[in-house]
């Protein structure tokens, strides 16, 4: 792939060309006597007597997830086997995946990284650089930054990062550099497209996370895997599952693609894209039909009975607390009044001759209208397969829901979490054992030690951001600060923006150009670096000093092998950098420092913490970690405005959408757009790789070596497609061109391409050229406009 | 003939096909190029994660696959070095010094596992991690399948526990009729 040819300069010296078609082409010259060139090849001289194996532990970063403990095999330098590491209090939980350990055959491929600092020498995009020195390079952007604050202020730099290193330092370093130099950064949840899924947990649970652990479903008689594929997307889960499965519970996936997960479920339920939130109307209609919800719970623990007034949609209070109608003393009170019995239907009459009803209500009369037949129609399905589902989801009990991202790419992005939720409450799922609508299926996982008041990591200074405020703007308004000229300067980190971002021509064109200044920093060549001014050279999860808190551990990762080249971790840049502009106050610590500062407190839960064993083991288990299986809201208590599980939202009301509701998708086949653009395109996460991350080695060649568009048989043929035919999948966005992968294995109609491709690996083109970011007025009102990556129609023919 | 035999069964009720067995034996074994030492297939289809039957109920569902450890293994019978030999832990391994990396192996199995490191000329094949083994560690594969698809252990012990499982599981070898009496069962 990569070609690699030496020659000499005019000077006589020896310099080093690299031609780089990892991202497209990009040609870097490297000049000779670069100490760091020595270790491309492998192990140093220091290295090379020591061909005993040591372990040097270190946890995945990337942003899967499960964050494994990984156990490094390191002899001569070099990495050679990843295993999984031990979890203490968890023997049954060690896992590695096929990526987590390729990642490790990536980074120590000095062809695949960025070994020094280099200077775009052609125009942007072209992927002409040349090699600069440290020193030059912090000087540029040192002088970059101070120009920007004196001619337009310090809110003119942008400091982006997204998330392809989840450790401490890592991650945070550039934000917090952003922070002390006064700058913007970003909340990038809502353009790489996950926050639709915090926003409808926020909506209902009143937090953006929350769920069973995977072991709960073996209290679960029916266990849905919904837009979720487990196995590819949180693999440290999947034996659970199976688990679960073993032990007497119906699995079934939820997906317009047969994913992996539907390899070890009882039933794939092939939805059509973008209309998960109709399945679980219909679903909820059924049972309220046919009297299968559950009354005592929703009365007891959610929005259902609270009174909401008949002529302006908000909760009805009196003095400021939520109304009920009770059913003994036929008069309206206030919620939780001893002894009453809150009504969830009817019409009534409050004080002052006020109408009103129970929000509940309102949310059966929109189910209501999402028959069996009616909901079999929108989501493709056949009408017993719906009403098998639902009669299954009501009687099975408990049925434990695990939700996925896949569904909420889309617009209205905050609806499917939101609805699929309330399904499980109106079947009173919510915080009982094998029950829930889990996101992540993550959970607070210390028990809290009564009185202690102390942190339980000293982060006080590394949050000091020398009184400066912390300014951070949606990520779905970076696209419009930058062509409105409000970004001057732009550091990128642990992202590879334009890969993973909407609407790739949109972003080339007319995002990037309207930005003066653009440094990238990344280990590894990205399309994203193509397009920026500097890139510098970052460092993995297997380099730096870094620390990751996953509760109940604490996980380091160290340096495993020597310097590639002369990186340096992200912390090391910004650190470099605040010194040239100032700030070197608030950045006085190496990385190793600052990790072990972050370790220094009191709390009791480390009272066994010692640095030497942290460092031979690389993990750390509180002592006040639960170990068992946990799950949230057990004891019925919601951040919610109203304190109850919130189905109804009384800020919605004003665009209509006070309880869930279906909309059809942006891009509907059925609309006008449909007849030029026929089939929707989604981009599901695959086995190979996270994001961008991960791609391009041979160990993984062997799973898939170029990305497919995976097309339903039936639409094939239709278009005289046959499989592994070349084809140019289009709409008037941009277009890429690619094999097919002709399957009965997805949804007709639909068409997939994994995430996270990078140009080069396509034929031509990235499927990001037919994507796009389409602001959306209920979700900038909730919070900010999740990109809908899944909302997107295309057509295909043979290239 | 050996008396002790290491054995391993796969359970295909639990593959997802994710491939972590595999790429875990090549990047841990560093075998070279396209090649690896034990590889997955998708059960009735010809291309891999292609599945079976028509929409919308297609049938998805995988197999691992990795020598077999044969009791009467044609691999070492066949091989004119004799590189190719059953240990006494009837583990089939090759000592590579005397291995000529004729593929005489590849031509006598008839589930087609070994393969040449094109890089070393020499054959390459699965020996159940025996270095690994010898220690209590697992082999690669089982220890990283993120499914716990396979287990390995003992079967020349009646009651070992993996005897047991294949008792219960009624977990039988692939393709038994070339009557090269696998070690490798599968559920």
């Amino acid at each position: 792939m990569t070609k690699y040819i030496p020659g000499t300069s005019p000077d006589g010296r020896i310099t080093r060309r690299w031609f780089l078609q990892g991202v497209g082409t990009i040609a870097v010259t490297y000049s000779a006597g670069a100490g760091g060139i020595l270790s491309l090849t492998g192990p140093s001289a220091q290295a090379a007597d020591d061909d005993k194996v040591k372990y040097i532990h270190s946890c995945c970063t990337v942003n899967c997830t499960s964050r494994c403990h990984l156990k490094g095999h390191v002899k001569g330098g070099r990495i050679v086997a990843v295993t999984p590491g031990r979890l203490p209090g968890r023997d049954d939980y060690p896992s590695a995946c096929l990526r987590g350990m390729s990642y490790a055959q990536r980074l120590q491929d000095p062809k695949q990284r960025v070994l020094f600092p280099m200077k775009r020498v052609g125009e942007r995009g072209e992927g002409k650089f040349e090699q600069i020195s440290w020193d030059e390079a912090f000087d540029i952007i040192a002088t970059k930054l101070k120009e920007t604050r004196e001619k337009h202020g310090p809110q003119a730099a942008s400091f982006w990062t997204m998330s392809g290193n989840l450790a401490k330092l890592a991650w945070e370093s550039t934000t917090r550099l952003g922070f002390t130099f006064g700058g913007t950064t970003y909340s990038s949840e809502g353009l790489m497209g996950d926050h639709g899924a915090s926003m409808g947990m926020e909506l209902v649970f009143g937090q953006q996370r929350g769920g069973h652990d995977t072991r709960d479903y073996m209290n679960s008689k029916l266990i849905i895997l919904w837009g979720r594929n487990l196995a590819d997307t949180h693999t440290s889960e999947l034996r659970y599952i199976i688990k679960a499965r073993e032990n007497g519970a119906k699995v079934v996936v939820i997906d317009p693609r047969q994913c992996s997960s539907a390899a070890v479920a009882d039933q794939w339920i092939p939805i059509r894209p973008q209309t998960d939130p109709a399945l679980a109307l219909g679903m909820i209609n059924y049972m309220i039909s046919r009297n299968l919800h559950d009354v005592a719970w929703l009365k007891a623990n959610s929005c259902a009975p609270l009174l909401v007034r008949d002529d302006d949609g908000q909760y009805l209070r009196i003095d400021s607390a939520y109304a009920v109608w009770d059913e003994k003393s036929k008069k309206v009170v206030p919620v939780g009044t001893a002894g009453a019995d809150p009504a969830i239907a009817g019409e009534y009459v409050g004080a002052n001759g006020v109408k009103c009803h129970p929000s509940f209500v309102d949310l059966a009369r929109e189910a209501a209208k999402y028959s069996i037949k009616t909901t079999a129609d929108i989501c493709g399905l056949e009408e017993a397969v719906v009403e098998q589902l639902a009669h299954e989801y009501a009687t099975m009990k408990p049925a434990g829901i695990r939700m996925g991202q896949g569904m909420q790419r889309v617009y209205n992005a905050h609806t499917p979490f939101r609805a699929v939720a309330t399904l499980a409450a109106v079947a009173g799922y919510i915080g009982v054992p094998g029950g829930g609508a889990s996101h992540m299926g993550g959970t607070a996982s210390i028990n809290p030690i009564p009185g202690v008041t102390v942190p339980d990591f000293n982060f006080a200074e590394w949050a000091n951001t020398g009184g400066k405020p912390r300014i951070q703007k949606s990520s779905s308004q970076f696209y419009n600060m930058a062509e409105n000229g409000e970004i001057k300067f732009l550091w990128i980190a642990v992202s590879n923006l334009i890969n993973q971002s909407p609407d790739a021509n949109r972003v080339i064109k007319k995002v990037l150009p309207n930005i003066p200044f653009i440094v990238d920093v990344d280990p590894f060549w990205t399309w994203t670096g193509k397009y920026a001014d500097l890139v510098l050279p970052g460092k993995t999860h297997w380099e730096v000093w870094d620390v990751l808190v996953r509760s109940p551990w604490v996980m380091l990762d160290q340096p495993a092998i020597p310097t590639m080249g002369e990186s340096k971790s992200d912390c090391e840049i910004c650190t470099e950098v605040a010194k040239r502009i100032g700030l070197e106050s608030l950045w006085n610590k190496t990385d190793e420092q600052w990790v072990r500062t972050f370790l220094t407190s009191k709390h009791p839960a480390f009272a066994a913490f010692k640095w030497d064993n942290f460092v031979k083991e690389g993990i750390f288990a509180r002592s006040d970690g639960i170990f068992d299986p946990v799950f949230s809201f057990k004891d019925q208590k919601y951040k919610t405005p109203t304190g109850k599980f919130e189905f109804y939202s009384e800020k919605l009301k004003r665009f209509d959408q006070q309880v869930p509701t279906y909309t059809r998708m942006l891009e509907d086949p059925k609309g006008e757009r449909g007849r030029k653009y026929p089939l929707v395109c989604i981009n599901y996460h695959d086995r190979l790789n996270v994001h961008s991350q991960h791609m391009l080695y041979s160990a993984l060649k062997l799973v898939q070596s170029e990305p497919l568009v995976q097309i339903n048989t039936t639409d094939a043929r239709a278009r005289g497609i046959s499989d592994g035919a070349r084809v140019r999948v289009f709409n008037d966005r941009g277009s890429c061109v690619l094999k097919a992968f002709v399957t009965e294995g997805i949804v007709p109609g639909t068409v997939g391409i994994a995430n996270g491709w990078t140009p080069d690996q396509y034929i031509e083109g990235n499927n990001q050229n037919l994507t796009h970011l389409t602001l959306n007025p209920v979700e900038e009102a909730i919070s900010q406009t999740n990109s809908a990556f899944y909302d997107v129609l295309v057509e295909i023919q043979n290239a | 003939m050996s008396t002790k035999q290491y054995a391993m069964v796969i359970d295909t009720t639990r593959c997802v096909g994710c491939q972590t067995c595999v790429v875990g034996c090549k990047i841990n074994y560093q075998v070279p190029g396209n090649s690896s030492l034990c590889r997955v297939e998708t059960i009735g289809s010809k291309q891999m994660y292609k599945p079976t039957g028509t929409f919308p109920h297609p049938v998805l569902a995988f197999r691992p696959l990795l020598c077999n450890h044969c009791v009467d293994a044609p691999c070492v019978k066949n091989c004119p070095t004799g590189a190719m030999h059953k240990d006494a832990n009837g583990i089939v391994s090759i000592t590579r010094d005397v291995c000529i990396g004729c593929g005489t192996c590849i031509r006598s199995c008839p589930y087609g596992m070994p393969v040449l490191n094109q890089e070393k000329k020499k054959m390459e094949k699965c020996d159940f991690c025996m270095e690994r083994v010898e220690v209590g560690e697992k082999p690669y594969c089982v220890e990283a399948c993120p499914a716990e698809a396979r287990i390995f252990g003992v079967i020349s012990d009646p009651n070992s526990e993996l005897s047991r499982l294949v008792a219960t599981k009624h977990a039988k070898p692939l393709t038994p009729e070339y009557g090269t009496r696998p070690s490798v069962y599968y559920i």
